[in-house]
């Protein structure tokens, strides 16, 4: 599939969507690009899906992970590693976890909303300033949502927007692709 | 003249018969679907779960839910009651699932009395834990996890109880904290005894043996709930992260035949679960 024709889309689609959401608001492309990875991947109910987002990215389980899951965890990341050196070294678990609680739905679970909520800090491996933007920038995220929304016509035009975009062709691609594709076409939308 | 008027006329009749046949078919099929539909809506939406299709089975049971709904407008019935009340316990709407279940007991549905007394005794949990007060809380969800029959409330009260201890493990000393581990792996053992085929026991028994450090069992409880299948993305992809780190850990841990053994078993089932490589399962980047 030719570049342009997506980038043509997803123009077409940011600039659509852009009329529900305040200026410089947050939400807007994490939204677009969990919509469409979620209705791609599972031709889900994207309006119900995206209203679950806070249940969704607070499992409970999360909260209680033995130390040595939450080791691995870091042990197991290079880049990681590097960024929490200090606090590895250290071996100081009460600040790896609370670090970890905000890390593993983004690079655990791989959650594809919140990787596109913070797409520039995992491109630039500022984990530290995910940490420590994470309840802030989902919150705002969040309410920047719902208030879209409430909006009329809002869910029409996403899944429009989504129905549109399977008709593209994506099925004959890998969701990796797609990640992929979407993520390096986002950034000149 | 005659004959063509009459033909004409016999004709409109005709036509007339048939759209007004035609209109009381779709208006019976539509007065005796909404039932059916909801019901098969909600095997359906079962279907999808066990094939991990979540956002869909919850399409689906909500269009259950609906159907249901309007089956009871028109005919209200303990089945529709009972059908609409499944719907809204996998919707995680515990009071309305209540409401729906106690109206089916009042229509003569004998099992729904049992369901709507254990539906609500969960959500009076969840509302006493929001409120702070979680002794009485942990109390039912207790008696919930232990005497429950109507499983998804089972799983729910149980879910809960097992982050609650787990959470109450961090301030307590470490004799304290294996009293507690032991008791809550006897108590998911007793649930999967009398449910061996919920997947989502063995993936809170794999949790707690992972606290354990008994990364062998711990993997083999993720294995089966794997296979026996999980409800919810994020479980899933956490229960396939608690086997990755099972088999980090153990890869260190054992040696010689032992750790071939295992080895060879690991691959096995990682090729039937189309993995990439041993840390990576199918959903994950790398």
């Amino acid at each position: 599939m030719e570049d342009k024709i997506l980038i043509d889309y997803l123009k077409q689609a940011k600039k659509i969507l852009s009329d529900f959401f305040p200026a410089e608001a947050t939400a807007l492309l994490p939204v677009l690009f969990a919509s469409l990875i979620w209705a791609l991947k599972e031709r889900a109910e994207v309006r119900k899906k995206v209203l679950d987002l806070k249940v969704w990215l607070e499992p409970g389980m999360i909260e209680n992970k033995p130390d040595d899951f939450i080791l691995n965890f870091y042990k197991s990341r290079p880049e990681l590693l590097v960024a929490y050196e200090e606090e590895m070294k250290k071996s100081d678990l009460k600040a790896l976890r609370s670090a970890f609680k905000r890390l593993y739905p983004v690079i655990g679970l791989e959650d594809p909303f919140l990787q596109a909520l913070f797409a520039a800090e995992l491109e630039n491996h500022d984990y530290r300033r995910l940490t420590a933007e994470f309840s802030s920038r989902l919150e705002k995220a969040i309410s920047e949502i719902r208030a879209a929304g409430n909006r009329p016509g809002f869910w029409k035009e996403l899944e429009r927007l989504c129905g549109g975009f399977l008709q593209l062709g994506w099925a004959l691609l890998s969701e990796d692709e797609v990640r992929r594709k979407l993520k390096q076409l986002f950034s000149q939308v | 003249m005659k004959i063509a008027s009459r033909k004409k006329l016999l004709f409109t009749n005709f036509r007339a018969k048939v759209l007004l046949s035609l209109l009381l078919i779709l208006i019976l099929s539509a007065c005796i679907s909404s039932l059916e539909k909801a019901k098969i809506n909600l095997t359906e939406a079962r279907l999808k779960e066990e094939t991990w299709q979540t956002e869909q089975a919850i399409s689906l049971y909500r269009a259950a839910r609906e159907e249901a709904s309007r089956e009871i407008k028109k005919n209200p019935s303990a089945q529709a009651y009972m059908v609409r009340g499944m719907a809204e316990v996998r919707l995680g709407l515990w009071s309305e699932a209540s409401r729906s279940f106690a109206l089916a007991a009042t229509l003569g549905e004998e099992k729904a009395g049992d369901w709507a007394g254990e539906v609500s005794l969960y959500g009076l949990a969840v509302s006493l834990e929001q409120q702070g007060l979680e002794e009485p809380a942990g109390r039912l969800l207790m008696v919930l996890s232990e005497k429950g029959k109507f499983s998804p409330v089972v799983q729910a009260a149980l879910g809960r109880l097992v982050d609650r201890r787990l959470a109450s493990l961090e301030k307590l000393f470490e004799r304290e904290r294996e009293t507690i581990l032991s008791k809550t792996i006897d108590l998911v053992g007793k649930r999967i005894d009398s449910d061996p085929a919920c997947g989502y026991y063995h993936y809170l028994l794999s949790q707690l043996l992972g606290h354990r450090k008994m990364y062998l069992e711990s993997f083999q409880e993720a294995a089966v709930a794997r296979e026996l299948g999980l409800s919810w993305p994020q479980v899933r992809r956490d229960n396939d992260n608690q086997i990755i780190f099972c088999y980090q850990e153990l890869k260190q841990s054992l040696s010689g035949e032992e750790l071939a053994s295992f080895l060879q078993t690991y691959r096995l089932w990682i090729k039937k679960w189309n993995w990439k490589d041993e840390e990576t399962p199918d959903w994950k980047r790398r």
